[in-house]
């Protein structure tokens, strides 16, 4: 009985929740993960205070004595590009939901995880190496230099976060081919969609301040 | 019952109801009047119904999606009163991809000054993550406090960071 009802919510799209004084038609979801968010903007926030503290601090940032490789900015811009792009490709994804269109929602829900698969290819690339010789061969190692340290710490707990949210959105494209997103019901994808955006927004902050200054 | 309770709070008051549709709410507080006499009449075990009646009547100028109006409401954008607009999207990506250009050149211009440097660069990267936070997170069309509910504590540490790093340089220099 309860599970003929979740499925109906689920093809018609539940009551539109009722405006709010204060937060509009916000759903309780997504006032959830903007909570979620902002904890998780402090997160960043302590670890980049951390890493801009000991940058400002420290007479010689990047030791010569150490040899350590500069980053590379090209490359990262490439993936930064890659992020934006699939920050739109997101917000396509939600449009089609909106209108109802399963077949447009899971080709943009699609690109959207090819997007941050990549990503990740690109982060495992610049650590380790595919085709180049990766940071960590260069020369770069956690824990000898706050320089080193700050990089990997920040960088990857940004890459959890891009493999969470790919995760994410791979359960939603399977969960939207099945059509549980039909019919405008595209709270959901919203919610997942402030995740991920959030993502790209992260990383625009952490490009600027690991990588171009 | 609760939600019949919220219900009535917001046929009484929404925070994002548009001039135009001050005539239907005028109309929906009192069709909504009228649904409560009703409900006495007809007693406890139809005022779900009287609920389900009020739920399925657009109010605020915007269309419901749930069981009445799910199915022939495509392009009447209910959750929150706005179509998603195509356009604003890609000039949105325009813009992220000029920046994004911009400040790979200003980072290798060779001689440029560190405070030039960080102005130029921080300043493109908080512009980046605003209309980002605006229009692809959509804070755009939130409420003014869902908006500053969430700038007001991601600035407050921002303004901390920036005063401990200042101290920081200050200090070993």
């Amino acid at each position: 009985m309860s599970a003929t009802a979740a499925e109906h919510a689920d093809h018609h799209g539940p009551i539109e929740w009722p405006p709010d004084e204060h937060t509009g038609t916000a759903s309780l979801g997504k006032l959830g993960m903007w909570i979620f968010l902002l904890s998780d903007g402090f997160s960043f926030g302590g670890l980049l205070l951390a890493y801009g503290i000991l940058r400002g601090g420290a007479k010689v940032w990047i030791d010569p004595a150490l040899k350590e490789p500069h980053l590379g900015i090209n490359f990262t811009a490439l993936l930064t590009f890659l992020l934006i792009c699939s920050s739109v490709t997101m917000v396509l994804a939600h449009a089609a939901a909106v209108e109802g269109n399963r077949k447009k929602l899971v080709t943009y829900l699609g690109l959207t995880v090819l997007g941050g698969a990549l990503f990740l290819c690109g982060q495992y690339e610049e650590y380790f190496g595919i085709v180049g010789h990766g940071l960590i061969h260069e020369g770069l190692i956690f824990g000898e230099s706050a320089y080193a340290s700050t990089f990997y710490i920040i960088t990857s707990f940004h890459g959890l976060h891009v493999l969470t949210g790919t995760i994410y959105l791979a359960v939603m494209l399977i969960r939207s081919a099945m059509g549980k997103y039909d019919h405008g019901n595209h709270n959901h994808i919203e919610i997942a969609g402030l995740f991920w955006h959030f993502v790209d927004l992260v990383w625009i902050l952490v490009f600027t301040f690991i990588y171009l200054l | 019952m609760a939600q019949g309770d919220k219900k009535k709070k917001s046929n009484g008051g929404g925070g994002q109801a548009a001039p135009k549709a001050t005539a239907e709410k005028a109309e929906s507080a009192r069709m909504s009047a009228d649904d409560k006499v009703e409900s006495a009449k007809r007693g406890a075990v139809s005022e779900q119904n009287a609920v389900s009646a009020r739920a399925a009547r657009p109010s605020h100028g915007e269309a419901h999606h749930g069981e009445a109006g799910a199915h022939g409401a495509h392009g009447a954008h209910g959750a929150h009163g706005h179509a998603p607009n195509r356009r604003e999207y890609f000039i949105v990506f325009v813009v992220l991809f000029v920046l994004t250009v911009l400040e790979v050149v200003v980072a290798q211009i060779p001689g440029i000054g560190k405070t030039a440097l960080g102005v130029t660069l921080v300043g493109m990267a908080l512009a980046k993550a605003a209309i980002v936070g605006l229009f692809y997170m959509h804070l755009k069309h939130e409420t003014r406090i869902l908006r500053i509910g969430v700038a007001i504590p991601l600035a407050a540490p921002a303004l901390y960071a920036f005063v401990l790093i200042a101290e920081a340089a200050w200090r070993w220099r």
